[in-house]
Order: C-alpha cells, then sequence, then structure tokens
C-alpha cells in the first residue's frame, strides 16, 4: 500500500515587494501633479488669455503648498495609516485632475488692489495648486518611503531604492506619453455626441482617470500597514521557530534615538546631520532643475556634434542632456539602493553628495579649458546617478535611526529642510547671476562648494551607533534620548 | 508691505518651477521628438500606444503575480483517506 503525498507548498513572493511594486507604480502616475503643469499650461494658455507671469502663480502656490504639508500629511500617515492616507489622497487627487478637463474661461477676474487675478486661474489655482498639490503630499515619496521601511530591515535600502525609482522613471514616460496624446487626439478632430474633443482636456481626464481607477485601488489593496499586521517578519524571514537549523534569526532591533515623538528628534545630533545634509541636496538639486538649460546654453558652441548626431539648436541639445540626466536617476537610485545594504549608508550618501559635488567641478572647470560639451555630458551622468539617490538614502537612515513611530512626520520635517533649500538657492542663483556679471559660474561654484560639509555631515554620522542595523537592544526597550553620546567609532 | 513681498516671492518662485517649467518641457519634448520622431522613426501614435501598454501592465502584473503567488501558496484541499491511499 503506497501513500499519495499532498502537493508540495511553494512559500508566496513577500507581501513587501507588493508593497515596493505599488509604490513604484504610484508614484510613476504622479507626473500631473508633479509636471503637469509645466506640460499642459502651454496648451491653455491661449484657450483663457493668460500669460506666463500669470501662470506662475500655479507653479509658485503649489511649490510652497507641497512643501509645507509634507510634514503634516507625515503626522497624518503616522495617525492613520498608509491605506486612508493614500486611499482619500489619490482619490481626491485623480478627481481633481478630472475635473481640469471642464475648465471653463470666465472672462471676470478677481481685484484684491495689488495684482488682479482672473476667476479662471483662481479656480486653475484651487484645484492644481491647492487641491492637488495637496493630495500629492499625502501621497508623496516621503510618505511611502516612510511605510517601505517597516517592511524590510536587512533589504531596506535595495527596497526603497527600488520604490523610489518610479519617479523618475514616471516623469520620463509619462511627459512624452501624454505630450504625445495631446498632439494625437488634436490632429485627429475626434468627436463623441457631436463635441469635438481637446487634447489637453481628453489628457487631464485620462491622467487623472489612472490615478482614480488604477493607482488608488492598488494602494487600498496593498499598502499595509506594516508586516506584523499581516503575521509576517520583516524581509519574509520565517518566524524563529520554522527557521532552518543553524540560521540565525533577526532579532527586533531598534536604534539608539528610536522616538515616539518627531519633536524629540531634534534634540539629537543625527536629525540636523541628516537634514543639513538634506538642505544641500536641496540647493544643489533646486539650481539644477532650473538654472541648467540656460548655463549649458552658455558653454555650448552654437552647433553640437555629439556621438553621431549633430545638433544645430543647442538648447535641443542641452535638454537632452537634462532628459539623460532624469533617465539617470533610476539607474543612480537602484545602484546606490544596493550599495546601502551592503555597506554603511552613511558611506553611501556621503558618496553620493561627493559624486555631485564631482559633477559640479565638472560643470564649471572644464569650460573654463574649451572642453564645454564634454563638461556637460560628465555633468549629466555624474549628477545624474546622484540626483535622486539621496531621497531613499536619507529615508532609510531615518528610519534606522529613529523608527518607525513618528517617522512620516520626521520625513516630512526633514523633506521640509530639502525644499528650504531649494528655495534659497534658486533665488541665490538668480540674483548672483547679475552680481556677477551675467555669469552662472560663481553660483555654480558656490553650490558645488556646499556638496563638501554635506558629505562631511552625512560621514560624520555615527551609524554604528545609532542605527537599528548595528544595535541589538530590543525594540521594546523604547526611547533611549537620555543615553545619547556615542563613542567614537562611526 | 507684507502682502507685496509675498507677492513678490511668489512671482520669483513662478519664474523658477523647476521640471515643471513650460519652456524647460517644451526643450525636453523638442529633444525627445529630435531622437524619437526624427531620428528613429516612430510616429507620436506609437510612442503612445508603447507607453500606454506599460502603464496599463504595469498594475496587472502587480495584481496577476499577487493572485497567483497566493494560489500557489494556499495548500491543496485535503483529501479523503480513501482516495489517498489504494491498494497494491
Amino acid at each position: 500500500m503506497t501513500t499519495k503525498s499532498a502537493a508540495p507548498v511553494t512559500a508566496p513572493m513577500y507581501f513587501g515587494w507588493y508593497i515596493v511594486a505599488t509604490c513604484f507604480f504610484v508614484s510613476f502616475l504622479s507626473m500631473p501633479g508633479r509636471q503637469g503643469f509645466g506640460l499642459f499650461v502651454t496648451e491653455m494658455e491661449p484657450t483663457f488669455g493668460w500669460d506666463r507671469s500669470d501662470i506662475s502663480w500655479v507653479g509658485s502656490v503649489g511649490f510652497l503648498i507641497n512643501g509645507a504639508m509634507q510634514p503634516i500629511m507625515g503626522a497624518l500617515f503616522d495617525k492613520y495609516g498608509p491605506r486612508r492616507v493614500f486611499g482619500i489622497g489619490l482619490s481626491i487627487m485623480g478627481l481633481a485632475i478630472m475635473s481640469l478637463a471642464f475648465m471653463q474661461d470666465l472672462q471676470h477676474s478677481l481685484n484684491l488692489g495689488v495684482i488682479s487675478i482672473p476667476l479662471d486661474l483662481l479656480w486653475f489655482i484651487a484645484v492644481f495648486s491647492i487641491v492637488i498639490n495637496t493630495c500629492l503630499s499625502a501621497a508623496s515619496i516621503t510618505n511611502m518611503l516612510a511605510l517601505v521601511v517597516r517592511w524590510f530591515r536587512r533589504k531596506r535600502s535595495k527596497a526603497t531604492g527600488l520604490a523610489a525609482a518610479g519617479t523618475s522613471i514616471g516623469g520620463l514616460l509619462m511627459i512624452p506619453f501624454a505630450a504625445y496624446l495631446m498632439g494625437v487626439i488634436d490632429n485627429a478632430s475626434l468627436n463623441i455626441g457631436g463635441v469635438e474633443l481637446v487634447g489637453w482636456r481628453t489628457v487631464w481626464f485620462l491622467l487623472g482617470a489612472m490615478v482614480v481607477f488604477l493607482s488608488a485601488p492598488l494602494a487600498i489593496f496593498f499598502l499595509r500597514p506594516s508586516p506584523t499586521e499581516m503575521g509576517l517578519n520583516p524581509d519574509g524571514d520565517p518566524n524563529p521557530e520554522d527557521a532552518p537549523a543553524g540560521s540565525v534569526p533577526q532579532q527586533s532591533r531598534s536604534g539608539l534615538y528610536e522616538v515616539n515623538s518627531w519633536r524629540q528628534c531634534f534634540k539629537t545630533p543625527p536629525m540636523w546631520q541628516l537634514s543639513g545634509a538634506y538642505v544641500v541636496c536641496g540647493i544643489t538639486t533646486g539650481l539644477l532643475s532650473i538654472h541648467f538649460i540656460p548655463y549649458a546654453e552658455d558653454i555650448l558652441p552654437d552647433t553640437v556634434n555629439f556621438l553621431w548626431m549633430t545638433f544645430d539648436d543647442k538648447k535641443v541639445f542641452a535638454a537632452l542632456m537634462f532628459g539623460i540626466m532624469t533617465g539617470l536617476n533610476a539607474a543612480g537610485v537602484i545602484i546606490t539602493g544596493f550599495m546601502g545594504d551592503r555597506m554603511r549608508r552613511k558611506n553611501v550618501l556621503a558618496l553620493v553628495y561627493a559624486t555631485r559635488g564631482v559633477a559640479f567641478m565638472c560643470l564649471v572647470f572644464l569650460p573654463l579649458f574649451g572642453y564645454g560639451m564634454l563638461g556637460l555630458v560628465a555633468f549629466a551622468l555624474l549628477s545624474g546617478m546622484s540626483w535622486v539617490a539621496s531621497v531613499p538614502l536619507t529615508s532609510t537612515l531615518t528610519a534606522d535611526v529613529y523608527g518607525f513611530r513618528a517617522l512620516g512626520t520626521i520625513s516630512g520635517w526633514v523633506f521640509f529642510s530639502h525644499q528650504i533649500g531649494s528655495f534659497f538657492s534658486i533665488q541665490f542663483a538668480g540674483y548672483a547671476y547679475e552680481w556677477f556679471g551675467n555669469s552662472y559660474f560663481w553660483p555654480f561654484l558656490i553650490a558645488g562648494l556646499t556638496l563638501i560639509p554635506a558629505a562631511i555631515m552625512a560621514y560624520s554620522i555615527k551609524e554604528y551607533h545609532y542605527s537599528s542595523r548595528y544595535n541589538s537592544r530590543p525594540a521594546e526597550a523604547g526611547p533611549q534620548l537620555a543615553t545619547a553620546g556615542a563613542g567614537g567609532r562611526y | 508691505m507684507g502682502g507685496t513681498t509675498f507677492v513678490a516671492i511668489l512671482a520669483s518662485l513662478g519664474r523658477h518651477h523647476g521640471e515643471a517649467d513650460p519652456t524647460l518641457l517644451q526643450w525636453i519634448m523638442a529633444a525627445l521628438s529630435h531622437i524619437l520622431l526624427g531620428k528613429l522613426g516612430f510616429t507620436e501614435l506609437t510612442v503612445v500606444i508603447i507607453i500606454g501598454i506599460i502603464i496599463l501592465a504595469m498594475p496587472a502584473m502587480i495584481v496577476v503575480a499577487y493572485l497567483a503567488s497566493t494560489r500557489r501558496a494556499s495548500p491543496q484541499p485535503a483529501e479523503s483517506p480513501e482516495r489517498l491511499t489504494h491498494p497494491e
């Protein structure tokens, strides 16, 4: 007599990877909130009679609200969990994006004494700058990474890097998708029920619908707050009793400065080191995103020969380099994510800032010796690899040191410091350009030099003492702020 | 005065909104079109279809992978002892 054995049971893929994939997709599809403004307004200007200075209000208010709302949305994330914050945020954001398809020319203005704002522009500001950017803060990369770090310990850096790559790849694909779709719809002269479809209106509607019907349901289903809720361990590790013989089970660990309230972290050095370095990150990325193209135009010849291509318009070549830089963000963030799980994360973060510093030096000094194009290409390659890479590393280190209890809020404050850096560098570079005789040399050199203290600040974080990676103190031990005073080992 | 300063700050910020800058995006699109449409010979519709498929495939793959994984992981219902054993 023989006994038929039961079918073998295969271990399912660890649920944390679905969270990473969902975060990737959510950030991939958030392009309308981040860059939609720039893409659509050129199409909307003629319809509503706005000029570029009118439209600047939309971007400005949105920029301020997005930065200021990060700590608030982080606090809501800590209190109500990811499914509510992401689900509600994405649903409202998608509906708001869809509603932009129905904007009308109101032909009246609101007179505020100093300025007069057209009512339709006010409508656009209310929907895009206030509603969409507030919701974008709810479904921000900082909240996403605050969630991902809960699901991983050994592979934390890799997981956050993969999740953050969605932002770069989304920008790379969604911009041409939306731009060409507008052209296709306008050229096709499509009619539905006697109403001719207008490119920008239809694309706003479709992009909003994607957020409502694709991003939001995925977020609501997959973004579970922690592995313990599902009876799992971080990284999908087995329970100690189920672990194979001879393997060392992971202990539940916490960092030296694990906090219950975000206020406590401001009393500790790592918060200031991380935020200080992040201010410089904001300084350099803010400067790049605004002044890179005009600077590149200054240092390039009128006709650019690059590989097999000839660019008669140097603006197109400069924009191509900017595009390459954006595309390399994804590679950089993934590579540093993998490195962060094998090396001290603060060392990788310092390397990221140092690499960006070398990129700035290439951009500033190579053109002085007649190698403008080479400087630009070297800059695009090096800075592209280091541009977004600082984001997941900073989030991961924040989680390693301060734990999860107030992580959303703390990450929100750290991100806020980044925005402060961006704001001041953009202003400074604009004025410095004129002070130094219409030259970007000094603004770019000064910004590049600030990366030296940033790299030092990151390198000087005593990760070995602060981080839960190296601290075997049980997680239940609670806040340890009183014991601050780590030794000399970094 | 405060209001004027605030307006000035907002206006200056508005000149500088990074990747969302309409002029920068126009240049990037010109560079992309130079390569995609000019050098590689794609049409706008082809690019839209390719990227559209990628967009729709991502959530579909996440859901399919999850369903396949959970189905694979769930043990088969226990069969009756009579069916599990048979005489040689």
